[in-house]
């Protein structure tokens, strides 16, 4: 980097750069239905990073698709049926909004039609099992060793009343386990309390073996400036895999972790045009973070010891500020980051990051995680509408300048 | 929201950042318990990252405690479903 370019008013002029209109085109892009919400090892995920690929060559970057195994991903390959009846009534309950899958439920296609019974009675065989909060898998081992028709356990809601969609948990029982939603759970125990219930579910859940594609592209300084330089080594990544559409129900991921990618991608266009800027700069688009961030964990041995990670998980909506997550040899990085979210205007708190940033601390690399909201998270509601155009650019800017500074801190 | 110069940075301290609080216990809390994981182990860290992204075992723990959706134990309110929410995590 030049001399002039650690000066500030040339960093905030790089910063405003982005643009907040591309980043909600590609928000918009990677919900529409094509994608089909994005699951690992689906055609609609291989799109996605055929699409991000394509978008970074653009850029100029060198271009890598990376390609792993993913195993144990739970597929819902029909939409699951719950109903209950008790004195000549039947209640037919929505999937999503009053009850959901356990993800470590055995695989049941079919409807099961049995009584019902409380986890406290001596019979369970052949009967469906009313779990009590906190005790699902001992009842699951009663359920099982007595061969019962399946558990239901209860389970919350998000503020808006659906239930978020996963796609890994833990190893799958061999019985039937179906979330219902609290106060189903309660109108159940309230009737069998009056008199006989009968309950018929099905779980179509499986566990399937997935590959996972990560694209890298990074964007070495010589191709922009003729001459090789060094500089600080960064990598910017994002996940843009989701949990997948329900079938027949979209569930468009737009804000995890499309809003992510958009302002990555857009911070990445930012730096790419920007020379004085000098750093070894990367991009990570991970795959199979929602199966249990296997993409970087696949990632983050193959990079050199010196790299920066900044992970971008949820750019939608922020509200009081954003939530930082650091890990490993990141205390530089944090203050820069700090420094950078004071220039750009952007609050920062500790909140926990539970996301691909820990991949790359584990692997002994200096990594933050940084989270901006997910209005929806992991429902039909999270849809690109509701992705904050502010608060995208406040992403990319955070990004953008702290990079800046990176590189105007790095020794000549 | 607020772009003015002024509101933006660290609110707190900035070393929390390496032991954040854990949203209700639920994945993250791993991390939080182990503390810091600039100060621990690569085992450490990876435990603590493996706690909540990758191992089934520990992803059998966390539901039991209360994570990945679940309504904790002794928690009628059973909120779990939003506390994952705010982690983002559990797949």
């Amino acid at each position: 980097m030049t001399s002039t370019t650690t000066q500030g008013p040339d960093r905030a002029s790089v910063v405003e750069r982005v643009s907040a209109a591309r980043m909600l085109a590609t928000v918009h892009e990677l919900a529409r239905d094509s994608y089909a919400g994005r699951r690992v090892g689906t055609p609609g995920g291989r799109a996605a990073a055929a699409w991000l690929a394509e978008r970074l060559r653009e850029l100029g970057g060198e271009v890598e698709l990376d390609s792993f195994p993913v195993a144990d991903v739970r597929e819902l390959y029909a939409t699951p049926e719950l109903a209950w009846s008790a004195g000549g009534r039947v209640r037919r309950l929505r999937h999503r909004r009053d009850f959901v899958e356990h993800l470590a439920s055995a695989e049941s296609p079919h409807p099961r039609a049995a009584p019902l019974a409380a986890a406290s009675e001596a019979d369970l065989s052949g009967r469906w099992v009313l779990a009590e909060a906190g005790d699902w898998a001992q009842a699951c081992e009663r359920a099982e060793a007595q061969m019962a028709a399946g558990v239901l356990i209860a389970r919350g809601t998000d503020p808006e009343g659906w239930m978020p969609k996963m796609i890994a948990g833990p190893a799958a029982r061999a019985v039937p386990i179906i979330a219902l939603r609290t106060d189903q759970h309660a109108n159940l125990a309230d009737a069998l309390t009056v008199g006989p219930v009968h309950v018929t579910g099905s779980m179509p859940l499986r566990q399937v073996a997935a590959d996972g594609h990560n694209v890298h592209a990074r964007f070495p300084r010589a191709s922009r400036t003729g001459r090789a330089e060094a500089g600080p080594r960064v990598l910017l990544t994002a996940h843009y895999d989701g949990v997948g559409d329900d079938p027949g129900v979209r569930l468009p991921a737009a804000a995890d972790n499309a809003s992510g990618v958009a302002a990555v991608l857009e911070a990445a266009r930012v730096l790419s045009v920007s020379p004085a800027i000098r750093a070894e700069l990367s991009v990570a688009f991970l795959d199979a973070e929602e199966t249990g961030a296997w993409g970087s964990a696949h990632h983050a041995p193959a990079l050199p010891a010196d790299t920066l990670v900044i992970n971008l998980d949820g750019a939608a909506h922020l509200h009081q500020a954003a939530s930082v997550e650091a890990g490993g040899p990141a205390h530089a990085l944090l203050a820069t980051l700090d420094q950078a979210a004071r220039l750009t205007g952007v609050p920062l708190r500790a909140g926990a990051m539970a996301s691909d940033n820990r991949r790359y601390a584990a692997a002994g690399l200096g990594a933050v995680g940084v989270g901006m909201g997910m209005p929806g998270y992991q429902t039909p509601a999270e849809t690109p509408e509701r992705v904050q155009a502010g608060t995208l650019a406040a992403a990319a800017r955070l990004l953008v300048a702290t990079v800046g500074l990176l590189a105007a801190q790095a020794p000549a | 929201m607020t772009t003015h110069q002024i509101t933006g940075g660290f609110i707190g301290d900035l070393a929390e950042a390496f032991a954040p609080p854990a949203a209700g216990g639920c994945c993250g809390g791993p991390a939080a318990a182990s503390g810091s994981l600039a100060s621990g182990t690569t085992e450490q860290a990876e435990a603590a990252a493996t706690a909540c992204c990758g191992s089934t075992a520990a992803a059998q723990q966390a539901a039991q405690a209360g994570c990945c959706g679940e309504a904790p134990a002794g928690d009628p309110a059973a909120t779990g479903a939003a506390e994952t929410a705010s982690t983002g995590c559990c797949g």
